[in-house]
This record gives structure tokens, C-alpha cells and sequence, in this order.
């Protein structure tokens, strides 16, 4: 079931193409990640990057293109249980507790007492007695996180690892994704927020239609798109985004509730001529305010872009 | 990092031993199970026993029918359904990045086999108090018979599940399996002297013969040995098969195709 294994300490997908059952594909996507990175997946449609996961994790084959995963080890044996993998809403056994998952999983996977250390991290005290399916949706996602830990694998994919996690429980698994690059491993992920991949991220990889749009640091990626600013617009009449769009100097423009986000050239010109082109329109003016890319920012331009 | 521990088979069978009585604990969390398998089955016996054979004649015939019946039952579809229950679908992964998530496989396989041998040991005992049937004499061979009868049909559950490949796949392959074992056990019930001698050679009619004779006339070693051995020759033959052909990918997609229809 493993993919081959690489020599050392690296995740390196090359050419891989693919289509998942709901349509989602993967074309010719070609990455690496080095020990002590974690990758977040971003993409439209959100299938691609599940479809992503499968292909490194072995459960889905790609049409073409290969997948070399961190051997951690020698022989089958290591390299399958060097992987964690959480794929989806898995399912819980019926009639078994959280506890005695996390110990049968802890079992199989070489970590006889992962429970303890399962219990700490992910604040699983109070669910350990309590069948896993008849948990609420937060803690039944921690403990699908936590089993996925369990042994301390080389390589963690996680398909929509912040699930149904509210904010404050959403800083466990940020924590325990900077645990797994501490610890010199890689971590593979999707995820709902970007709060997360800000958090918890080294890499951004970005997918449109199942295409490689950028594979890079999350500083790499908002440097290279400096050319653009975004300048955010408050005013009480209607804006043409077409006009908008249309100007020389303007990349794009969105509507966000009542205000308008504008990405333009990063000049100081830039507002200057588009504040004369809404004087020009008569548009009334309530608020302007201009900020640098960030990682939001940089993924629209290359959506928009792609 | 770590590494995987060697995967011996005395290992494996080890590691499976230790997760058994997690594996029943969660049985016994679920009501509906154990009053099937416990209930159900009992309910069957007495019903059987004191309506359709209330004269002592035919009460070993037809006691012997109902234990076969909870074996085949218990072993096939109990394993069958509860393998995909158990691991299909999303969270297999949990199992199969293991190096010995096959021990996994194993441990729940002794699991259903000890609950199909004592829902049968609960079926032989109230034989003996309730109907007075003579059940301390051929003790030995019954519990024989019984265990190896169990092992049998639940490596055919763990090989109907297997070689299915869907959930709903290995309900079809469990039904057409239990129907063609029951039909024959039937056949060599009412014409013995008519059967096939390929039906003859099925496990449930081997099992029916072996608890008829113990029941009935007592039997003693030296009757059970030969179709006792051709009992563990099946277990072997549906375990090796089991084995062979299982395939976790096929557990983790065959639950989804099955939610989708």
C-alpha cells in the first residue's frame, strides 16, 4: 500500500495526475518538502487537495506520476508506519471508547501508552470513557487527530485537519502541526482557515482545477506578489467593479459586505489616481485604507489569475 | 523517529490476543448484538425445541439444527457484517498504517469466534437443564465439535467479507453462502440417503451429522475425529483464502460506494 520510499528525510511528488471519484483532479502536480516543513493545501475545488492526500497516502493511484515518501526507516514495515493519516470524516467502531481506540490504535502503531499522551495534548480526559461516535464533533476531530499521531509518524496527512474544530481548540492542532516540524517531521495538510496555515505552516501549496499554482514559503509567496497593495474602499453608493477593473493600474477588485478591496499597483500613485477617478465618478468616499499582500490576498490574485 | 517492531507470527497472534478483550468489551456495550446473539439464538432453541419438537424423538435432531443454525448465523454473518463495521470506511487508514494491522484483522475474528462459541455453549447447556438431555457424557467432543464448527463458519465470514470487496457485495455473498448452508443442512435432514455427496461435504452438514450423533446417541471420540478434520481442513482453506485476498484499500472504498447508493 506504501508509496516508494526516498533516501532520506523527504516527500517529493513528481508529475503526479489524477482523478477522484467526485470529479476533482490533480494534473501533473510536482512538489517537495524537506524534513521540519508542513505544507497547507489550498484549493478549488477542496477535493483536489483531498484527492492530494490520497495519492501520497497510498489509497489512491495516480493515472501517472510518483510519490516518494520519507523512508524513517528500514523495510516496508517502517515506511508504512511512519505515516499518520486522517482522511475525511473517519468513522469510529461502534461501542468503543475514546481510550481504549487510542490504546488499540497505540497497539498496532508501536506507542503502548499513547493514551497519556493523547489525554495531554489534546485535552481528551474527560472523552477517554466515552464511546468515540457519541462524541460531539470537536472532540470526535481531536481524536481523530490524536490517533493520527499516535507512534509520532515521520509523515502526517491530514485532509481537512481544522473540521468542525472551533478557535480555541483549533491552537491544539497548530501546536501539534509545529510539533511534527520540531520533531523533524513533515506534515501534509487541507484545512478549512487560513488562520491555521498561518499558524502552523512553513509551506503553502496552492491547486486550481487540480493545477500547481505555487509551492513555496508563506513569506516567498506574499514577497513575490509585492507588486500588488490593496487598497479597501468604504462608501455609500454602489461601486462598478467592472469600471473598477477595467483601470491600467488595478489588478482586480472584490466586495467584501460594504466595502470594497481594490488590488492595485504597489505605488503610492496608485491611490492617488484612483481616489481622482472616484472624484471623477462622484462616487462619496466614507473610509480608505491601503494594506500590503497577505497570504489571503496572494491566494485570490492567483485564483483570480490562474 | 521510531521504527516498527518485527512482525513475527507468534508476534501477531500475540498483539491479537491483547486486543481481543477490548474487542469484546465493545461487543458487549451493544445491546442489539448481545441479545441476538445470547436472546435470539436461545429464544430459537426453546421455541424449536418445545413446539415443532415436543417429543423427546426428534428434540436432538432439531436442537442439533438450531445450535448449527446460531453457528453458521453467528460466524458468517456476525463476522461478515461486523469486519466492515469494524474497519470499512474512513478510519481504516487508522489500522493499515500499521505493520501489523493485520493482527487487528485476527483479533476481531477471535472475538466473533468466541462469541459464536459460547452463544452455542449457552444453546448445548440449556439443552441439558431445560430438556434433560444427556450433555455431560459427550462434554469433551461437543466442546470439540463446537469450537472447531465455529472457527469454520467465522473464517467463512472473515472470507465472504474479503473476497466481497463492498459492503453490500459481502452481505449478498454472506446470504447466498448461509442460504446454500442451511438448504443442504435441510436436504440432509428430511432425505439423508438423497444428497449430494459435494452437499454432503459442506460444513454445516458435517456439523449438523457431528452434533446429531453426539446429542443423541452419545458419541464418543472415535466417531467425531475424521469430520472434525475435515471441519479444521475447511477452516484453514477459508482462512488462507481470507488472507490472501484481503485488501484495506477495498474495506475503505467499498464502505463509501455502499453509502452512495
Amino acid at each position: 500500500m506504501p508509496n516508494e520510499a526516498t533516501d532520506g528525510m523527504t516527500l517529493q511528488v513528481t508529475g503526479v495526475t489524477a482523478r477522484a471519484a467526485d470529479g476533482a483532479p490533480l494534473e501533473n502536480v510536482s512538489f517537495r518538502l524537506e524534513a521540519g516543513s508542513a505544507a497547507a493545501i489550498i484549493s478549488e475545488p477542496i477535493g483536489s487537495a483531498a484527492l492530494l492526500i490520497d495519492c501520497v497516502a497510498g489509497a489512491a493511484s495516480p493515472t501517472s506520476g510518483t510519490v516518494a515518501l520519507p523512508s524513517g526507516g528500514n523495510g516496508k514495515g517502517a515506511l508504512a508506519k511512519s505515516i499518520g493519516i486522517l482522511r475525511g470524516e473517519a468513522r469510529f467502531p461502534q461501542g468503543v471508547t475514546t481510550g481504549e481506540l487510542i490504546e488499540h490504535i497505540g497497539l498496532l502503531r508501536g506507542e503502548p501508552n499513547a493514551l497519556g499522551r493523547l489525554v495531554d495534548q489534546f485535552a481528551l480526559g474527560d472523552a477517554a470513557g466515552t464511546p468515540a461516535s457519541k462524541l460531539g464533533a470537536d472532540l470526535r476531530q481531536l481524536t481523530r487527530l490524536g490517533c493520527s499521531t499516535i507512534g509520532l509518524p515521520d509523515l502526517l496527512l491530514l485532509d481537512r485537519a481544522d473540521r468542525d474544530l472551533p478557535l480555541p481548540k483549533r491552537r491544539l492542532l497548530h501546536r501539534m502541526i509545529r510539533g511534527q516540524r520540531e520533531r523533524g517531521g513533515i506534515a501534509l495538510f487541507s484545512c478549512d482557515n487560513l488562520a491555521t496555515v498561518e499558524a502552523a505552516c512553513t509551506h503553502v501549496i496552492v491547486l486550481r482545477d487540480g493545477k500547481l499554482l505555487a509551492c513555496d514559503t508563506i513569506d516567498n509567496l506574499i514577497l513575490s506578489h509585492q507588486q500588488w497593495m490593496r487598497i479597501e474602499v468604504l462608501t455609500d453608493t454602489e461601486l462598478d467593479l467592472g469600471t473598477v477593473s477595467a483601470l491600467d493600474y488595478v489588478h482586480h477588485a472584490v466586495r467584501h459586505g460594504d466595502r470594497y478591496h481594490i488590488f492595485a499597483e504597489n505605488k503610492f500613485t496608485s491611490v492617488h489616481r484612483l481616489l481622482t477617478h472616484f472624484d471623477g465618478q462622484n462616487v462619496p468616499l466614507r473610509d480608505v485604507h491601503t494594506f500590503s499582500s497577505t497570504l489571503s490576498d496572494v491566494i485570490t490574485e492567483l485564483f483570480l489569475s490562474a | 523517529m521510531t521504527s516498527a517492531p518485527a512482525s513475527s507470527s507468534p508476534g501477531v497472534l500475540g498483539l491479537s490476543l491483547k486486543q481481543v478483550p477490548m474487542i469484546l468489551r465493545s461487543f458487549c456495550r451493544q445491546n442489539g448484538l448481545m441479545l441476538w446473539n445470547y436472546g435470539f439464538s436461545l429464544l430459537v432453541l426453546f421455541v424449536a425445541c418445545s413446539l415443532l419438537a415436543p417429543s423427546e424423538l426428534f428434540r436432538p435432531f432439531i436442537a442439533s439444527a438450531i445450535i448449527v443454525v446460531t453457528l453458521v448465523s453467528g460466524g458468517l454473518f456476525g463476522t461478515s457484517r461486523g469486519l466492515w463495521m469494524f474497519f470499512g470506511g474512513s478510519g481504516a487508514e487508522r489500522y493499515w498504517t500499521s505493520a501489523v494491522a493485520g493482527s487487528s484483522v485476527l483479533a476481531y475474528c477471535i472475538s466473533r469466534f468466541v462469541l459464536t462459541v459460547t452463544a452455542a455453549l449457552v444453546q448445548v447447556l440449556a439443552l441439558g437443564i431445560v430438556y434433560r438431555i444427556d450433555i455431560l457424557h459427550p462434554l469433551l467432543p461437543l466442546l470439540l465439535v463446537t469450537v472447531v464448527a465455529a472457527a469454520c463458519f467465522v473464517s467463512l465470514g472473515a472470507l465472504s467479507a474479503s473476497v466481497a470487496t463492498s459492503r453490500r457485495r459481502t452481505a449478498i455473498v454472506a446470504n447466498v453462502l448461509f442460504v446454500l448452508l442451511i438448504v443442504a443442512l435441510s436436504v440432509d435432514a428430511v432425505a439423508a440417503e438423497k444428497i449430494p455427496t459435494w452437499l454432503n461435504l459442506l460444513p454445516s452438514v458435517q456439523a449438523m451429522d457431528l452434533f446429531h450423533q453426539l446429542i443423541e446417541a452419545a458419541a464418543g471420540w472415535g466417531d467425531v475425529v475424521k469430520p472434525v478434520l475435515g471441519l479444521i481442513l475447511a477452516t484453514i482453506v477459508f482462512g488462507a483464502i481470507a488472507v490472501l485476498k484481503f485488501d484495506w484499500l477495498a474495506f475503505d472504498r467499498g464502505m463509501a460506494e455502499d453509502w452512495d447508493v
